[in-house]
């Protein structure tokens, strides 16, 4: 049995379609569910965890409808991308109203609490109030809550805003140990590399539904699949251009003011080559971009009407 | 575009150490709503106007307290009746406390769910095992219990006065009896207004807002019902008036024949619709949180 199975699944918010006929299965281990803000990630996970009522299709998790179940809400945990208001608590007295409200006595839920923050690298600061809590701290205050529970899912959406590299690092060896443990872990980004750091399994998500998934990698390999461009800031566009356009890595070139832009399917070689190029023309580069080298353009790709001919 | 149809299984090692369900025993359900609502009546009374309605009702009730002393004394030397009535006037005339008590619904209730709803505290509890009747329980609780603190407890003073200045065994017997009655006009005053309030708060994004709307709602049926009484000749235009209702009740329960400009509707009418009142909150706010989505935030 898959730890989370959806099928069908359709939610809408009056004419916005926020997640879209979606079908999935994910299995024990660590996914992470990638798009950018409005692709339906965020919705996707609050019906996971039963805060958003499916118009349409089925949900289980861990083989029970997650939606008007409270009893399966023991064994979730839910860190969500946006606070709630718990400014005037302590961040140790926050964990611990939360691990009340799950059922833990009140000497237990001190423990968990206390055990969290050590393992958050907040327990310098628990016993500060979240009003005064920078974004990072109150992220892993809000991390601290959804884990201490032990649940056997973890949905995290975008759980790393806001935190600086320090605690980056912390928080994601914290989920990597829980999801050692036998934690099943959904994390939700918008940021590629940061769910490269914590897996290799995507679910690409774009309006609302899944456009690629599998690993991390293949996705990757996709950037450099597909007609990248590369902008070249110089004195001499047309000089640079005129020394480039002869190399069989070099699909078309174009101009804009004061740059030439290259289209390559190779980048590979063609970053090395802009350069060695210039030293020959003798043009001046001043700046090198690529305006498409980030997850945004897999998605453009992915999602965009392409012309005939481009890869798929 | 690639079929929505997933099937992902991580390919990594994955080293489960064995994920084991916590073994202890876990605290009754029913303790849910009792913290929801132990955390909202801090918030509540951390209010710097719930707190000045709580000092102020004290000035009513020390008034009627030197009034209702001199009333038995009088009544000691055969002068006038025995002081038996406080309790209505103390819980229904606007010199009172009832527009004290109204107000300390108003600021304590007034937020109970909106501010949940703003802040995106709906996120955290319904996260946790906490059914919808658990936070149902634990916001009405914190609103009615402060509005009972001030309705009920300068009356309570005074009946504890009007048994302490009894003639004698029977009127002491009697003055127990008042206490009783004030004790449950008070009951039934922090229903009427700690519990609308906070089925408002469920309709409106912002405390103000439901603090507005309840405020239009318990003071124009008042207001209007009064004037259209008077030039009616008729009590029914005060059907939709709370506060009439507490003044039919009140003089039915310490015996208080009206006054002769007075037009009261009949006491089972004014019960009604308070009953009417009271349950339409509470299904209102059932019908609201059944349908509770954590849409944004």
């Amino acid at each position: 049995m898959s730890v989370i199975e959806t099928s069908h699944v359709a939610r809408w918010y009056g004419q916005v379609i926020a997640v879209n006929d979606l079908s999935l299965k994910i299995e024990k281990g660590i996914v992470g569910l990638l798009g950018p803000n409005g692709a339906g990630k965020s919705s996707l996970m609050k019906i996971l965890v039963g805060q958003l009522r499916p118009h349409k299709g089925d949900v289980r998790v861990l083989g029970e409808k997650p939606w008007g179940n409270p009893p399966l809400l023991r064994r979730i945990g839910w860190c969500p991308e946006h606070e709630g208001n718990y400014e005037e608590l302590t961040g140790l007295e926050f964990v611990i109203a939360m691990n009340r409200l799950h059922g833990f006595s009140d000497a237990e839920s001190v423990k968990r609490a206390r055990d969290m923050f050590e393992r958050l690298d907040l327990a310098g600061a628990m016993n500060r109030r979240i009003g005064e809590y920078s974004k990072g701290m109150r992220q892993r205050a809000k991390l601290a809550q959804s884990m201490a529970h032990d649940p056997e899912v973890l949905f995290l959406d975008e759980p790393l805003t806001g935190c600086d590299p320090l605690a980056r690092v912390r928080v994601l060896d914290v989920v990597r140990d829980l999801a050692k443990r036998g934690t099943t872990v959904v994390v939700s980004s918008h940021v590629l590399h940061e769910i490269e750091a914590l897996t290799s399994q995507i679910l690409l998500m774009h309006k609302g539904r899944v456009i690629a998934e599998g690993d991390v990698y293949a996705v990757r390999a996709l950037i450099d699949k597909h007609p990248h461009q590369v902008r070249v800031e110089c004195d001499r566009p047309r000089e640079l251009a005129r020394a480039l356009v002869g190399a069989d890595h070099v699909a078309r070139v174009s101009f804009e003011a004061g740059a030439v832009i290259v289209e390559t399917r190779d980048p590979d070689r063609c970053y090395p080559a802009i350069p060695e190029a210039a030293r020959e023309a003798k043009v001046s580069i001043t700046a090198l971009t690529s305006p498409d080298n980030n997850l945004a353009s897999v998605f453009k790709y992915l999602t965009e009407e392409k012309p005939t001919g481009a890869a798929a | 575009m690639s079929e929505a149809k997933l099937h992902v299984e991580p390919k990594g090692a994955i080293r489960d150490q064995g994920w084991k369900r916590y073994q202890g025993s876990y605290t009754s359900p029913g303790n849910r709503w009792k913290l929801i609502a132990a955390r909202m009546l801090r918030m509540s009374a951390r209010q710097a106007w719930v707190i000045t309605m709580i000092v102020l009702c004290v000035f009513p009730a020390l008034v009627m307290a030197v009034l209702l002393f001199l009333q038995s004394k009088l009544w000691s030397a055969g002068i006038g009746g025995p002081p038996d009535h406080y309790g209505y006037y103390l819980y229904c005339k606007p010199y009172g406390t009832l527009l004290i008590a109204f107000l300390t619904a108003l600021f304590a209730g007034g937020g109970a769910v909106a501010d949940d709803v703003r802040t995106g505290a709906f996120q955290l509890y319904f996260a946790r095992p906490v059914t919808r009747e658990h936070y149902l329980i634990g916001k009405l609780i914190p609103p009615v219990l402060l509005t009972l603190l001030v309705s009920s407890g300068p009356g309570l003073m005074l009946s504890v006065l009007r048994v302490a200045v009894a003639k004698d065994g029977a009127d002491g017997a009697h003055a127990a009896f008042l206490l009783g009655k004030a004790g449950l006009l008070g009951v039934i005053e922090a229903l009427a207004l700690g519990i609308p309030i906070v089925a408002l708060s469920s309709t409106a994004r912002s405390r103000g807002l439901a603090q507005g709307l309840y405020g239009a709602l318990f003071l124009l049926p008042w207001m209007l019902g009064s004037a259209v009484a008077d030039v009616t000749r008729s009590a029914w235009p005060q059907l939709f008036s709370i506060p009439h209702h507490l003044q039919v009740l009140g003089r039915a329960l310490f015996e208080l024949a009206p006054e002769p400009t007075e037009r009261l509707l009949p006491v089972w009418a004014s019960a009604a619709m308070l009953a009417i009142v009271v349950a339409g909150s509470i299904a209102l706010l059932r019908k609201r949180l059944a349908a509770v989505e954590v849409i944004a935030g």
